[in-house]
């Protein structure tokens, strides 16, 4: 069994921590309804069905903490209203230790989350041997020198078409061997990053996403593709699609 | 309504002596027919329907009996006499015009209020309110809310209803039908007119316009004084040169050479043509012919459309080129002739474009059709023939809209700021539309508005109320008219607009590489700007072999027009089958319908190739052809549109549903076009209509319509009249497939659901054509290449429909990955040779190069434990397990070859669960890759996820 495992089916994955087991889900983007009306289109607010899920998978899954990869809120700012409200929520209802990486969209987060909740610099942290970060920025060498290093952000897609034309566009997981080259070149000195990298799939299903297998969507995090040339595609059901690159 | 009495002025001695003297001062001593039959029956305060055609004083026929009631009886009121309701804003110029003489001559105000009045006219009509007011439907609904001039409209007692034919199909005459209702809370009981041109089911009509409440039906025939010709130009050696110089095929060249001598010829001609496409590809000819000859559609700025119209009205120009705008009542004075432009597609069209032509009193109304290929010509003719019987096409009033209940339960809630919930059903429900609309329905509608903020619905009390986004959405909303943006059509090479498109199209199918024919030419997307609204082209110098990924928006062709051109095939195809010659078949056709000898022969190629050259079955009414080349398969059904579409989609998504994968569909009239996946076969197509239960057919379209583009579009428009959507523009922000997602299970999708089989499906005719498929009534026959008559239909766009389990993708990039794995070969025979490969690379059958074993294992190329392994002398147990696994392997490969290899190179096969895999003996490629696929997702689920 893999130091990171992800729940099938599921936007979601189990990391041994040293001792403990944590649930990791990313891209929780809490309250994005909001966004989504001033942009014009009316839907109501989905924070308790994505409560409910979360709540049930770490349950499920028995983990004795929750790790957030980052964009835990949606707007980019500190959060308020509706989604200060399902921040609020999230964590009242999640009754294990929760961590929570700094996203891009998460500024002003320590001040909305409850004080036993752990906030962690952007640059990501580092529980047993599995190293957490959001993925915007580049992550501290302490987290890419773990034997896993996980990160979200990148909301990985996966474009298929069939031979009449067709296509089908589906959330998938990207994990491969990191090559430290360009990490070495960003720090100025040698970084071991010897582990592997997973690219969580987000788990908000009304956020858009990277189609990383389609020429001109590049990818977000600075480190990518460089970081992980190798990197191959699996789609949540556990299919292995191979390369993203020959997808 | 009967006719009344006999002398010819009886008719006017219903009106007052006000209106008789006004009469005998405009010379109009005669009525007209529409006249004599109804105004007797309007002068007496009843609702009717006047049916007849364009110039036959249709205007005069309701006015001069509302004229009546305004000036007897002590005057006219304070407030709003009377409304004349018409679709069109260009129509109010004219009209008016024509009222205005009436109203000095009587002493009553007639003026118009539409959405280009100014504030200052706006304001003098509500404090002092005109006693005739001109108006849209928009308008109305924007007049009902204002307090001032409820008070105004609380004294009208006639309602007219100009174009109501236009309108009873549209959801703008089903918010119409409402408003009316609404206007009936502020007046009481309004007497309503409707004016209509030749329509099918005139009683549907009238219970449209009066919420059932009984209406006078008058109608005129026209058949009876129009004459059609149908002509398919031959090209000449002039055509040929003119094809040069216009850079155009020598055919189009024929047709506006042929379009020209009939301009020359005559004083006025309208020439009709069938999209804005048309309108632009012949408009350009002209002009650079330098004909005179003026365009007039849609798009045009309302000053070019009035100087147009006035040029052409003044005899300054011979020729008017128009689209259906000009088909209502726009006066453009007299016209000698009309050309319609290809197969005006329904009799209801014909008649009313062909009525345009020659109003002095009983003249003939004369028309010619000019026609461009096989299907066109013959589809013309059965047009014309119908016409001839009067076989005129049904109006579909559009029923149950739930989007226009959405926007019209704000309206009641605008009028009167809050509502008990059963009042507005109440009022929506009175509509002729919305008779079977249901509470809970009703209700749901309702809270949705109310979810999405734009009213306020108090469960407890049951009322409804505004809130703080009512009155915003309620003037973004007041038109039904879907908002769709224009975009230009630019070429880049060129640097010029070559053209515009409708949005719906760009979303559709437009992206870079996507190809086109407008103006004639066939384009090349090379980009699309959202931001300036612009698709960026490129010309495509040799369009030969090229098919266009779409030609633009077609009017649907009718099931019986449809059934009629299969009925002529059916004749045709059994006169040529026994040996009568195609010249003597032409002349038969020719004596038979209004067209020349020479037309009828041109239309008949096709058909004669494919009986006497080809010997296949011809396609016709009482008989599908289904006929397959390569990945296409064409059924060849003479349906018309809807139906096709119907079929199309079904046939596609079962096909979908068998294989995992997306089929294409492009459904014309008389042929259904399928890009199938490999294996598909006719017969397989066949076997859907033989095999599908007709009464699973709306329920089987309804799940293949969630993955559609087609169900994606309507549904932002739908959402907007909803106010689920305020501010959508184009792709921006929210995506199409995002905005599906939210809006599923809501009223919204419903409705979008509903306005899709409405519009562009028929699922009660289909399903009959599968019962009578499956009964033997209507013969099937499989032809194994592409037939004459078969291949002779113009694309109209490939959508491609992808079903909700699509895994043909899948299993294609699971076959691609272990194809690119790398494999290492080992001999266990001679354990001397190992050899690391790609998969693809293996042979059929390997085999030792040292010793000539074909006991190949497959291993993986970091095995190299088991090949130490199979090597050692002295195994340990570990060793002596793998050896095993080892011969296992390499006896699989050994019997079944290099699917062997593929199977073992699978994630987490051994070689039990690849025999497993390979035992199956699956029929095709992708059934065996999709079980190793299921072995590997096992895999994942029960071993490791990665």
């Amino acid at each position: 069994m893999a130091l990171v495992e992800p729940v099938l089916g599921e936007p979601a994955a189990v990391a041994e921590t040293g001792g403990g087991r944590a649930l990791v889900v990313a891209d929780y983007h809490a309250g994005i309804e909001v966004s989504l009306r001033r942009k014009g289109l009316e839907v109501e607010g989905r924070g308790p069905q994505r409560r409910r899920r979360l709540r049930r998978l770490v349950r499920e899954e028995g983990a004795d903490r929750l790790v957030v990869l980052g964009d835990v809120g949606h707007a980019i700012g500190a959060p308020e209203g509706a989604e200060r409200e399902e921040l609020a929520a999230l964590f009242d209802a999640v009754d294990v230790p929760a961590t929570v990486v700094v996203g891009n969209h998460d500024s002003g987060i320590e001040d909305v989350v409850p004080a036993d909740v752990t906030v962690t610099p952007s640059d990501g942290t580092v529980l047993g041997d599995v190293g957490f970060a959001h993925g915007h920025t580049w992550p501290s060498q302490a987290v890419l020198e773990a034997e896993t290093v996980c990160i979200g952000h990148e909301h990985p897609a996966v474009r298929l078409t069939d031979d009449v034309g067709g296509t089908r566009v589906q959330r998938a997981w990207l994990r491969g061997p990191l090559d430290p080259a360009p990490f070495t070149d960003h720090y100025g000195e040698a970084v071991d990053a010897h582990g592997d990298l997973a690219v969580f799939p987000a788990f908000n299903d009304l956020s858009g996403g990277t189609w990383v297998n389609v020429d001109g969507q590049g990818f977000l995090a600075p480190f990518l593709p460089a970081g992980c040339p190798d990197a191959e595609l699996y789609l949540q059901d556990g299919t292995r699609l191979g390369r993203f690159d020959r997808v | 309504m009967s006719e009344t009495g006999g002398g010819r002025m009886d008719a006017f001695t219903h009106l007052g002596s006000e209106v008789r003297n006004a009469l005998s001062e405009r010379g109009f001593t005669t009525p007209t027919e529409p006249q004599r039959r109804a105004v007797p029956a309007l002068a007496d305060g009843r609702n009717g329907l006047v049916v007849a055609p364009t110039g036959t004083g249709k205007t005069e026929t309701a006015m001069l009996p509302v004229f009546d009631a305004l000036v007897s009886d002590g005057g006219p009121p304070d407030g709003f006499g009377a409304l004349y309701v018409t679709p069109l804003r260009a129509l109010n110029r004219d009209m008016r015009e024509r009222l205005d003489w009436w109203g000095e001559t009587l002493g009553l105000e007639v003026d118009v209020r539409h959405g280009d009045t100014t504030d200052y006219q706006r304001r003098q009509q509500a404090t002092d309110p005109p006693d005739v007011l001109v108006t849209t439907p928009e308008t109305l609904q924007a007049m009902l809310t204002g307090s001032t001039l409820r008070d105004g409209l609380a004294d009208v007692e006639h309602v007219v209803v100009d174009e109501v034919h236009e309108l009873a199909g549209a959801k703008r005459g089903a918010q119409l039908a409402i408003g009316l209702e609404r206007l009936v809370e502020v007046a009481g009981r309004v007497q309503r007119i409707g004016l209509s041109a030749t329509v099918g089911d005139p009683h549907e009509i009238g219970a449209f316009l009066t919420g059932g409440r009984g209406c006078e039906i008058i109608e005129v025939d026209v058949t009876s004084n129009v004459s059609f010709e149908v002509r398919e130009p031959a090209v000449t050696d002039a055509d040929e040169r003119l094809a040069s110089e216009l850079l155009t095929t020598p055919a189009m060249a024929s047709h506006v050479r042929a379009i020209r001598e009939i301009v020359d010829r005559h004083d006025s001609v309208l020439i009709f043509v069938n999209t804005r496409q048309t309108a632009e590809a012949l408009g350009s000819r002209f002009k650079e012919l330098d004909a005179d000859i003026g365009v007039h559609h849609g798009s045009l700025s309302k000053d070019a459309r009035i100087d147009v119209e006035d040029r052409f009205k003044s005899g300054e120009l011979d020729g008017l080129l128009c689209t259906s705008s000009m088909e209502l009542g726009i006066d453009v004075g007299g016209i000698d002739h009309v050309v319609q432009y290809n197969s005006p597609r329904g009799v209801k069209r014909l008649l009313q474009r062909v009525g345009r032509a020659g109003h002095s009193r009983d003249a003939v109304s004369e028309g010619t059709v000019i026609t461009g290929s096989t299907d066109d010509t013959l589809e013309a003719l059965a047009v014309a023939d119908r016409a001839n019987d009067g076989a005129v096409e049904d109006t579909q009033v559009h029923h149950g809209s739930l989007d226009t209940v959405a926007n019209q339960i704000v309206g009641v809630v605008m009028d009167v700021g809050e509502t008990e919930a059963w009042h507005a059903y109440n009022i929506i429900t009175r509509a002729y539309p919305f008779k079977q609309l249901t509470e809970e329905t009703f209700r749901a509608v309702a809270m949705e508005l109310h979810r999405n903020r734009v009213v306020y619905v108090d469960e407890d009390d049951d009322t409804i109320s505004t809130s703080g986004g009512t009155w915003q959405y309620y003037y973004a909303n007041l038109s039904m008219i879907p908002d769709e943006e224009t975009y230009e059509v630019y070429d880049m090479a060129g640097g010029r607009q070559v053209g515009t498109l409708d949005e719906r199209f760009v979303v559709n199918f437009a992206e870079p590489g996507a190809t086109f024919v407008q103006r004639g030419e066939m384009w090349r997307i090379t980009n699309i700007d959202e931001d300036d609204q612009q698709v960026e082209v490129s010309p495509i110098e040799d369009p030969a072999g090229e098919v266009p990924s779409w030609t633009g928006q077609e009017i649907p062709v009718p099931y019986a027009v449809a059934q009629a051109v299969g009925g002529m095939r059916a004749t045709g195809g059994r006169q040529l089958g026994t040996g009568t010659p195609k010249d003597a078949v032409a002349r038969d056709v020719a004596a038979r319908y209004p067209t020349t000898h020479r037309t009828a022969g041109s239309a008949l190629d096709r058909m004669a190739r494919h009986v006497t050259e080809q010997d296949a079955p011809v396609p016709s009414a009482e008989r599908i052809v289904v006929e397959q080349a390569g990945s296409t398969v064409v059924v060849n059904a003479c349906f018309g549109h809807e139906v096709n579409e119907t079929l199309g989609r079904l046939v596609s998504a079962l096909l979908g549903q068998q294989t995992g994968s997306s089929v294409g569909l492009d459904a014309g009239p008389y042929r259904i076009e399928l890009e199938v996946p490999s294996r598909v076969s006719a017969t397989d197509v066949v076997a859907v209509l033989r095999d599908t239960d007709p009464d699973h057919v709306a329920g089987l379209l309804e799940l293949s319509l969630k993955q559609s583009e087609t169900l994606k579009f309507t549904l932002a428009q739908v959402a907007a009249k909803f106010g689920a959507l305020k501010r959508w523009k184009g792709r921006d922000g929210v995506g199409l497939s995002r905005l599906l997602g939210a809006l599923e299970d809501t009223p919204v999708y419903e409705e979008a659901i509903r306005e899709v089989f409405h519009t562009t499906l028929d699922v009660a005719r289909a399903s009959d054509v599968l019962a009578r498929v499956q009964s033997g009534e209507l013969g099937v026959e499989i032809v194994g290449e592409r037939t004459a008559v078969g291949a002779g239909g113009r694309s109209a766009g490939t959508e491609l429909l992808t079903p909700e389990h699509a895994d043909a993708s899948v299993v294609q990039t699971i076959k691609d990955r272990i194809q690119d794995d790398r494999v290492k070969l080992f001999c266990v025979h001679c354990a001397d040779w190992s050899h690391e490969t790609m998969v693809r690379r293996v042979t059929d059958q390997p085999e030792c190069p040292r010793c000539g074993s074909t006991r190949i294992a497959a291993l993986s190329p970091w095995a190299d434990e088991v090949i130490t392994a199979v090597r050692a002398d002295d195994k340990d147990d570990e060793q002596d397990d793998r050896t095993q696994r080892a011969y296992r392997n390499a006896s699989i490969v050994q019997s079944h070859g290099k699917r062997a290899v593929i199977a073992l190179s699978a994630r987490g096969v051994g070689p039990r669960n690849a025999a497993r895999v390979i035992n199956r003996h699956r029929e095709t490629e992708a059934e065996f890759y999709r079980d190793i696929l299921e072995r590997e997702r096992e895999y994942a689920r029960t071993k490791a996820f990665w």
